[in-house]
């Protein structure tokens, strides 16, 4: 696929579910896809292919959560939202939006990064390695330090 | 669960070898999670807003010789005229189909050539308008530039059709430029709307 325009129309639905699952947020779901295809546009090199998008759409979305102002808004509006969608929690582990926020407060953007991957997007380990281009061993490590914190912040949020 | 959501978005693409696809539906079979991610995928009809991104500057410079060429390729076929409505508001654009003499608003498919209309709605009042297509890396004009009196959703007179698969954009200028302007840069035009064109 080469025209960008049938990109978007081709992958835009997966990406913006992708995002809502991250945001609970359909208008910010909507807003980060339209700029990453806009600075694809803008960019005029080859097309990526579909894993590359979900990553970047990922990672766009982690943004929004780090950006203070927007946090802001989306919390107030989504924070108690259940995120990842249909299916259970991974490990049995509720993510809220205010939850996710606070641990990507805690972590580098690669091991946030995976977070979402894992709890969200139920990618295996092997899979997160892959897409990411990271051994197993070291995605392996890094979910154990994800599983730590997210145990300390539901700790401190227990009354 | 045993099959990813990135997985399954693939498969519901097409995407992916014989080999992947095997496995999700193998995967499919006994895993209802992973049915239900599908089911979602699948069911979820809600369509991404039309892109309207600045072009690339190499873009900008290849449309208005390529519009050209394309005006020959968007047939005009003619469509039912229907009565200007009164009520008009803020600009909205609706794309319509006709297929076996059924009129679909809004459609989420349409077929190479279909006959193909719009209907704008616009606050009231007469408007200048133009109507540029863009589809296949060009642009075209298929319909004159005429006045129509604003409302609600006011049929646009004539029609056009697609000669090929892909991506088709259809925009209406209110007072609009040149069409050379419209031809090289989407963001000229008022308001779009964009439909997949299958085979």
């Amino acid at each position: 696929m080469t025209d960008p325009l049938d990109a978007y129309s081709r992958y835009a639905p997966a990406l913006l579910r992708k995002c809502e699952r991250i945001l609970a947020s359909r208008e910010d779901a909507e807003d980060i896809v339209q700029t990453l295809f806009g600075d694809l546009l803008r960019d005029g090199g080859p097309l990526p292919d579909f894993p590359y998008l979900f990553r970047a759409a990922t990672n766009r979305a982690l943004n929004r959560l780090r950006d203070r102002r927007r946090r802001a808004a989306l919390l107030e509006r989504h924070g108690h939202a259940v995120l990842g969608g249909v299916v259970p929690p991974v490990d049995g582990r509720v993510v809220h939006l205010d939850l996710l926020a606070r641990l990507v407060d805690q972590l580098d953007p690669e091991t946030a990064e995976i977070l979402v991957l894992r709890y969200l997007d139920h990618l295996d380990q092997q899979e997160i390695a892959d897409l990411i281009g990271r051994s197993r061993r070291t995605v392996h490590t890094r979910l154990a330090d994800i599983r730590d914190r997210l145990a300390a912040l539901a700790g401190e949020a227990a009354p | 669960m045993t099959v990813s959501w990135l997985r399954l978005e693939r498969y519901a693409l097409g995407e992916g070898g014989p080999e992947e696809r095997a496995a999700v539906e193998a995967a499919l079979r006994s895993d209802p999670d992973a049915r239900a991610i599908l089911d979602a995928i699948r069911t979820d009809r809600r369509r991404p807003p039309p892109l309207r991104p600045a072009r690339p500057a190499r873009w900008r410079l290849a449309l208005p010789l390529g519009a050209l060429a394309l005006a020959g390729a968007l047939v005009s076929v003619g469509l039912p005229r229907g009565g200007p409505g009164d009520k008009g508001g803020a600009l909205a654009l609706e794309l319509l189909r006709v297929r076996d003499g059924v009129t679909t608003a809004s459609p989420e498919t349409v077929a190479v050539g279909e006959r193909l209309g719009l209907r704008l709605t616009c606050p009231p009042g007469p408007a200048d308008i133009d109507v540029v297509v863009y589809h296949g890396g060009t642009a075209a004009f298929p319909l004159p530039r005429t006045t129509v009196a604003c409302g609600n959703a006011v049929p646009l007179p004539g029609g056009f059709s697609a000669d090929a698969p892909g991506l088709l954009v259809a925009c209406v200028a209110v007072d609009p430029p040149p069409r050379a302007v419209l031809a090289a840069d989407r963001d000229a035009a008022d308001v779009c709307v964009d439909v997949m064109v299958s085979q």
